[in-house]
């Protein structure tokens, strides 16, 4: 099972990683943006994306997923906490949502839900 | 197994020692430095937010690689842990040993437990930076509004930045002189001030009085109003005057 972390700030990408890596899964791959994410989420099984990104944001990362790909597992693992955000990303797309700051407990809740 | 030797742990611990750090340290605050120079073409105060969030994710990435460090250190013990005790489990003289090797084990797991706690503590690193981005957006955004409302930056700098810093604030430590002055035309008769006639010698007493002009408030007026007649006058007395020093 391959992860795809989408997200500028390397610190969360690194706290993603070791979570993920605790939690059994070891194949992980980065992007630092939506546009660098698209050339390589082909390879991905599963993707975890932020929404606030320059370049390419996630929302708009996740538009074009979904018009390549309709199957691939996504969640967004964002700031954005408003009820509105969180409709928005859905309908575009999004199979989950995780706000931040989050528990690992609550990622691998997320992971699974999406992977079942 | 998957033991360590001494040449792994000080490969480990290599990166963690105080010399390695400060290294570290020292090439962080370099790069700093550079981002610095680059940022004063972004404004000052927006450049120093951006600093300020660059510097607390580099921080933030070297503590954590320390972190990680030390979570290879921990999964190695209790990998070392565990195989030892695969190794004396079948012998009834070692219970006391393997008791103890147990409460090691359970102490590794409790401080790498604790060490991820740490590490996703950080996450107010992001949190904190993404607030920043936005007051950053906002001062930006008042910027380019007030540019819209004054006028470009780079006039509006040569218009009013010049005479407040630096003719305003110094004429400031003159206020006494200025109140006299502005005392002087309160009671000062009305009558229009005229330039002293050449030829020298310089305005005394003795010399013929100026011609005086209706004087302008004081806030608006440096010195003596005078009109054009009067402007050639000024200038061959100034000139007078030079060649006589």
């Amino acid at each position: 099972m391959k992860f795809l972390i989408v997200d500028d700030s390397s610190t969360m990408r690194r706290i993603i990683k070791n979570s993920l890596k605790r939690i059994g899964f070891e194949d992980i791959i980065e992007a630092g943006n939506g546009r660098e994410a698209l050339e390589i989420f082909q390879e991905a099984d599963i993707i975890l994306t932020d929404w606030n990104m320059p370049e390419m944001d996630g929302l708009e990362f996740v538009k074009n997923v979904r018009t390549k790909n309709k199957a691939v597992p996504i969640l967004m693992v964002t700031t954005n906490a408003a009820k509105d955000d969180i409709v928005e990303a859905l309908k575009n797309g999004v199979n989950n949502y995780i706000v931040k700051p989050f528990t690992p407990e609550t990622l691998k809740e997320k992971v699974e839900a999406v992977l079942r | 197994m998957d033991q360590m030797d001494q040449k792994d742990i000080d490969a480990l611990f290599n990166q963690g020692s105080i010399s390695e750090f400060n290294k570290k340290q020292d090439e962080l605050i370099k790069s700093l430095a550079e981002k610095e120079k680059r940022d004063v073409k972004k404004g000052k105060v927006i450049g120093q937010l951006s600093r300020v969030s660059e510097e607390s994710e580099a921080g933030t990435n070297l503590v954590m690689g320390y972190l990680e460090n030390v979570l290879t250190v921990i999964s190695k013990q209790q990998s070392f842990i565990k195989d030892i005790t695969g190794s004396y489990q079948k012998n009834p003289a070692a219970s006391e040993f393997l008791e103890a090797l147990s409460f090691m084990g359970d102490n590794m797991t409790a401080i790498e437990d604790l060490i991820f706690s740490a590490m996703d503590a950080f996450q107010f690193q992001d949190i904190g930076r993404q607030k920043l981005l936005k007051v950053m957006y906002t001062l930006s955004k008042l910027n380019q509004y007030l540019n819209e409302l004054l006028g470009g930056e780079e006039s509006r700098e040569k218009t009013f930045g010049h005479q407040i810093e630096k003719r305003t604030l110094e004429k400031d430590k003159d206020k006494d002189r200025v109140d006299t002055i502005i005392d002087t035309y309160k009671t000062e008769d009305p009558e229009p001030i005229r330039p002293t006639p050449p030829p020298p010698p310089a305005p005394t007493s003795t010399a013929p009085s100026i011609p005086k002009t209706p004087a302008r408030p004081p806030s608006s007026s440096p010195g003596p109003v005078v009109d054009n007649a009067d402007v050639d006058s000024i200038i061959r007395e100034f000139q007078e005057r030079s060649k006589g020093i």
